[in-house]
């Protein structure tokens, strides 16, 4: 097995343990600002890191093309108009076709 | 099923086979958490950042699993199986008065389909001709969109608990954003997610409205 997949493999059983199977068996009890941070603050601060993240990533590959397919997708994700797999689509197909004639 | 067949070739074209895949899938079942890890374990990011990811991108399970515990099995290992089978489409297909038998078979179909697509996406990916994607094509770039779609919708799911009013809560993210992006530029992209988590989960709850 290789690296990569292995620590996702790690990553991911773990994390199904901790969200899906120790909450059938036990019941946490945290403060009102715990189950805040907790619950909604720290998953926050995750998902702005993520998409900092993907965009760091995407532009470094391809600035022009990226930036402007990410762009896109963010848009929609905000509108929540087309779904994720019509997003995904519509901004897989404007990156390639921008990425055969821009840098 | 064609998102599950979307992350078999994925998987495939970052060099995953096809027994990893269903390791993958049959351990590690997560959907858009495995989309996460994909990119993420091929970039070079450890256990620690991938945990920190997918489960905050499924942090969303822990309260289905509470909420949906007095449908699962007595037994302790089918209780543990049938918790680790929970999917969206799964909590959104059973009912409350549901027993035990239905809500594993209703968890068990979906979570089979899932697996098994990926699997036979993997099989998809390997069989196509490899001068159909060029080398310089970023195959990765799906996946990426995939990530920004879910994370975007997640932000924009849980922005009202940050703060009532929208705009001021937008402001605060966009300056969150631009402490990540300075973090990534300081520290690369492997080695700025622990402190690029820890400075913005202590900016955002600083203060609740």
């Amino acid at each position: 097995m290789n690296d990569a997949a292995l620590a996702a493999l790690a990553a991911l059983s773990t994390t199904s343990v901790l969200v899906r199977i120790v909450p059938a068996f036990v019941r946490l009890s945290l403060s009102e600002r715990g189950l805040h941070l907790v619950g909604q603050v720290m998953p926050m601060a995750v998902f702005i890191n993520l998409a900092v993240y993907v965009v760091y990533s995407e532009i470094g590959r391809s600035p022009l093309a990226g930036g402007l397919a990410l762009m896109i997708v963010a848009v929609l994700a905000l509108k929540g108009r087309i779904g994720l797999m019509g997003s995904t689509l519509l901004a897989a197909a404007i990156y390639y076709l921008l990425g055969s004639y821009l840098p | 099923m064609p998102v599950g067949m979307l992350f078999g070739i994925l998987a495939a074209r970052s060099d995953w086979s096809w027994w990893e895949v269903l390791l993958v899938g049959l351990l590690g079942f997560t959907g858009s958490g495995q989309f996460a890890a994909l990119p993420l374990s091929e970039g070079g990011a450890g256990f620690l950042t991938l945990l920190l990811v997918t489960a905050s991108i499924n942090s969303r399970y822990v309260p289905m699993a509470l909420t949906t515990v007095d449908r699962l099995p007595e037994r302790a290992l089918d209780r543990a199986c049938c918790a680790h089978m929970l999917g969206d489409e799964a909590y959104a297909s059973e009912r409350d008065d549901d027993g035990p038998g239905v809500v594993l078979r209703v968890r068990l179909m979906i979570f089979l389909a899932w697996v098994l697509t990926g699997v036979l996406g993997a099989w998809l990916s390997q069989a196509l001709p490899a001068a159909w994607l060029g080398d310089d094509l970023n195959l990765a770039f799906p996946a990426s969109a995939v990530l920004l779609y879910l994370a975007v919708s997640q932000l924009r799911s849980r922005i009202g608990s940050l703060q009532h009013d929208r705009q001021v809560a937008l402001m605060r993210i966009a300056f969150v954003a631009a402490g990540a992006g300075g973090l990534i530029l300081l520290l690369g992209p492997v080695y700025f997610w622990v402190p690029g988590v820890l400075l913005a989960t202590w900016l955002l709850g600083r203060s609740r409205p």
